[in-house]
């Protein structure tokens, strides 16, 4: 199915809860955390999703809005993406987990715990992946200083973009 | 003046000293020129130049300088290791690889220890080195050691049953265990003309795998266990047993050439040579098994050697004792 | 340690196929005696890591009860110094994730940008594009076709591998400048045009690489010995694959044929003629057997390339300050290792709001502890050789 198919499909399954967009050709369905496993499982087993291959899974920093995860999969048989997106409030936001879905997420959900602070509900082990274990703060948010920028200003002639 | 010199030699006191010299001449010159060759060889078999600077000419020194450096560095022992076990471990394994040098019959008169039962002495002798080996692993308070060690134990264990049923086979065909016996009775052409061609196979993997030389290089496998029992080893120390194990090559070289390829025979003028020749061979042979084969793993080791290895030197056994008895001529 | 030793010799010792001679050692009761695991290390400082992954193995005996790679030793959070560097600069960036196959990282950075710019990148940087990408998959695969054999113990084939791997290196010096941080994609295009000879350079190369590779196909998958170590190893099957988002060779090696290439071709891969190999049983032979496979491809692909460059410019008038309109985009391209996305928002401003990269080790080494549980240490090596991973690709 390609992206526009894809959406309507999802549309017709899942009717209010999603709200899709497609953008330069991915398409990506925005829920509710409480949608969340749900329709990950219809991604993952839906007869006409199947989608089988895990992509990545990562939070993207909303600011106000709060912390977005988002779920990239993907259909070897079908031959199609899809991306879930959901945002969680900053303080204490958590989805349930998708690990027992797609195995690889694994990984992905600990390394976005440890970098946005998202908790994922039901996680086997949601330790430290990338950090070490005594470090504190979620890199990856926007209020986490890039502290060699902060002591030192940028080292080009120009600053970026200039 | 011969008679004199023969006389003067004739006094124990004056042929020990004479002998003892003449085996640790030994003992240092071929494990370097083996070492080198390894260097070398290695290198032109994959693609590269080796050693070329030492020495002036094509890195000749390299094993010297080498040797300098190991003196140079720190000799580190562990904190945990049990000290004396770890400093001793690398004389256990280096001199009863020397005093194996005793025992070979270098010429037609030039056995500097002659023994009834020098096969067995020397194939005892050259499994001794594996007590130092597993001293070392066990002191060393190393785990990568320690399984190097086990594994080192076990693979003798395995492979020395068929070593010493080959070599028995050639003690049963010459009728002697006496290795300068062994080669009067031999042609020229040694015993790999006939059944005990088998034998020859059947002792050089045995004696790979005792050298610990690839394919069956599992105890200091590098990629798993890091260096297995010389992991913890630096310096002098580690020198001992890089030495051991070129002596290892050419002791193991010299008995497979005493007991299958004639020793010091050869088609003309007979003498030392031949058996230098003979032992540079089969350590190319060694060399080159290195730079082709990937390493067993140690469960396909052991299979190897008690599911084909040992049925095979059995059968050989019988075979060649059946001919004996039987008095049909090899 | 003495009880621990002791305990050690009486652990049974058996293959993951069962050919293993060992001996179980039971007591009275016809129980087996209990054994108590020993926990190792595996790095970070280890041969058989390339780089510092370590893995932290409970073995009973030496067989493997369980397997956590810790990672992380190389983090330096390339995805936080994105967000505060141009759009252009990152592309100096991501070329060092997977440090041998700097070309391919760089061009999936340039063609998240464009798309999301909107540019249209001229013909002939297209294809030269694709013609360095392809030459850095055959440098990239040359490395782990040398190393795999060195951990199962055959020293040699590292040797030629880096001799065929300096005659490439040569031609990407002559056209880039560079050895490993080649930086040669920019956003619209290339940093400047081929140097003379270098198609020509490139046309010679192909078909004595070719030459080479059947060397390597006779001598190494060959080996009775490297078949005996690697078949049956590792087995990874294809459903497993996808769920862990195992890409590249291993995924191919266990029969599914995905590369991105040829299922959503990117560049002007749809204009060229190639196979994408697949493996039967996905074990570590299979896997090796794929990427030989996949070399003979890229020079398939290499040797129409060569002939299809067209004469033009190379670049595109950018303008003063490259900034991304609103939005998100995701682009997926086969690195040589395996599927390589990155994902963006931009909020229009002069650097990206987030940059997310998916680097295909990360996904390939977290199937790790499916892999190795229940075989034996010295397969382990065999497995995570097989692997084909870059440390600084799984940290980033």
């Amino acid at each position: 199915m390609d992206a526009d198919a894809l959406r309507d499909h999802l549309v017709a399954e899942l009717g209010d809860a999603v709200e899709p967009e497609v953008s330069y050709g991915t398409l990506t369905v925005t829920v509710a955390p409480g949608e969340w496993r749900r329709v990950a499982e219809l991604a993952r087993r839906g007869p006409d999703l199947v989608c089988n291959f895990f992509d990545f899974l990562c939070g993207v920093d909303e600011e106000a809005d709060g912390i977005a995860v988002v779920l990239h999969v993907y259909s070897t048989s079908h031959r199609h993406h899809l991306q879930i997106r959901t945002v969680v409030p900053r303080d204490g936001g958590h989805v349930p987990t998708v690990s027992d879905l797609w195995a690889g997420a694994d990984w992905h959900e600990r390394e976005t715990a440890e970098l946005f602070g998202v908790g994922f509900d039901g996680h086997p082990n949601l330790a430290k992946l990338l950090l070490p274990e005594e470090f504190e703060g979620f890199p990856l948010r926007k209020e986490f200083a890039l502290l060699t920028r902060e002591a030192k200003p940028w080292p080009g002639a120009k600053e970026p973009g200039e | 003046m011969i008679d004199a010199a023969r006389d003067l030699l004739d006094n124990y006191w004056v042929l020990m000293p004479v002998k003892v010299l003449a085996v640790l001449a030994i003992f240092l010159t071929f494990p370097l020129v083996v070492g080198y060759m390894e260097h070398k060889v290695m290198a032109h078999m994959q693609a590269r130049l080796g050693p070329m600077e030492a020495g002036r000419f094509h890195g000749v020194l390299q094993l010297v300088a080498d040797g300098i450096k190991f003196v140079q560095k720190e000799s580190i022992i562990p904190k945990a290791a049990d000290k004396w076990v770890f400093a001793l471990a690398p004389a256990v394994a280096l001199i009863p690889a020397i005093l194996v040098f005793g025992f070979i019959p270098y010429g037609p008169d030039l056995v500097p220890i002659r023994s009834d039962v020098g096969l067995f002495v020397t194939l005892a002798l050259s499994s001794v080195s594996v007590i130092g080996v597993l001293m070392a692993a066990w002191s060393s308070a190393n785990k990568y050691s320690l399984m190097g060690g086990i594994r080192a134990a076990a693979q003798l264990i395995a492979y020395e049953l068929p070593l010493v049923l080959a070599a028995a086979a050639v003690a049963m065909q010459a009728g002697s265990a006496d290795l300068a016996v062994i080669v009067e009775r031999q042609g020229w052409w040694g015993y790999i003309v006939g059944p005990l061609v088998i034998g020859f196979f059947v002792y050089g993997t045995a004696a790979l795998a005792e050298l610990t030389r690839p394919p069956f290089d599992m105890p200091v496998a590098d990629s798993e266990l890091v260096f297995g029992h010389l992991t913890e080893y630096t310096g002098l120390r580690f020198a001992f047993f890089l030495l051991t194990e070129y002596a290892g090559i050419v002791s193991q070289s010299a008995i497979a050439a005493t007991l299958f390829l004639g020793g010091w025979k050869g088609p003309f003028l007979d003498g030392p040579w031949w058996l230098a020749a003979k032992v540079l061979a089969l350590s190319f042979v060694v060399i080159w098994a290195r730079s082709t084969y990937p390493r067993l793993r140690e469960d396909q080791l052991q299979s190897f050697a008690w599911l084909r290895l040992v049925p095979v030197s059995l059968a050989l056994l019988l075979v060649v004792g059946f001919l004996k008895v039987y008095e049909v001529g090899i | 340690m003495a009880t621990e030793l002791g305990q050690q010799g009486g652990a049974a010792f058996q293959a993951a196929d069962g050919t293993g001679v060992g001996i179980i050692v039971r007591d009275k009761a016809d129980r087996e005696l209990h054994t108590q695991d020993m926990t190792l290390n595996v790095g970070p400082q280890h041969p058989a890591t390339h780089g510092v992954l370590r893995v932290l193995v409970t073995l009973d005996g030496e067989m493997i009860e369980d397997a956590q790679p810790v990672i992380g030793y190389m983090h330096r959070s390339f995805e936080k110094l994105a967000e505060y560097r141009d759009y252009r600069q990152i592309i100096a960036l991501v070329n060092r994730h997977d440090w041998v196959s700097s070309i391919c990282n760089e061009l999936g950075v340039a063609l998240v940008v464009e798309r999301q710019m909107d540019l249209e990148v001229p013909e002939r940087a297209t294809w030269i594009r694709m013609l360095m990408a392809e030459w850095t998959r055959v440098l990239n695969h040359l490395m782990f076709v040398g190393s795999y054999p060195l951990e199962l113990g055959a020293i040699t084939p590292m040797f030629y591998a880096f001799r065929e791997r300096e005659e490439i290196q040569a031609l990407m010096e002559w056209i880039t400048g560079g050895r490993l941080h080649l930086t040669y994609c920019r956003v619209g295009g290339l940093k400047q045009d081929l140097p003379r000879g270098a198609i020509q350079m490139s046309r010679d190369l192909v078909p004595r690489m070719r030459e080479r590779l059947k060397e390597y196909e006779d001598l190494v998958l060959g080996n009775e010995i490297f078949a005996a170590r690697t078949k049956g190893i590792g087995v990874l099957p294809a459903d497993v694959a996808c769920s862990y988002g195992v890409s590249g060779a291993l995924l191919q090696a266990a029969g599914v044929p995905e590369d991105s290439r040829k299922t959503e071709p990117y560049l002007f891969y749809d204009q060229v003629e190639f196979d994408v190999p697949t493996g039967r049983n996905g074990d570590s032979y299979d896997r090796y057997a794929t990427l030989l496979a996949r070399i003979r491809e890229s020079l398939r692909i290499i040797e129409q390339v060569n002939e299809r460059i067209p004469p033009g410019p190379v670049n595109v008038k950018l303008p003063k300050v490259v900034r991304a309109p609103q939005g998100h985009a995701y682009v997926r391209t086969e690195a040589p290792l395996g599927q390589l996305s990155y994902y963006m928002v931009s909020h229009n401003e002069k650097t990206p709001w987030r940059f997310k990269m998916r680097t295909p080790s990360f996904n390939n080494v977290s199937s790790l502890p499916y892999l190795l549980k229940g075989t034996l240490l010295p397969d382990m090596i065999a497995v995570m050789g097989s692997m084909f991973f870059i440390v600084g690709d799984i940290d980033r």
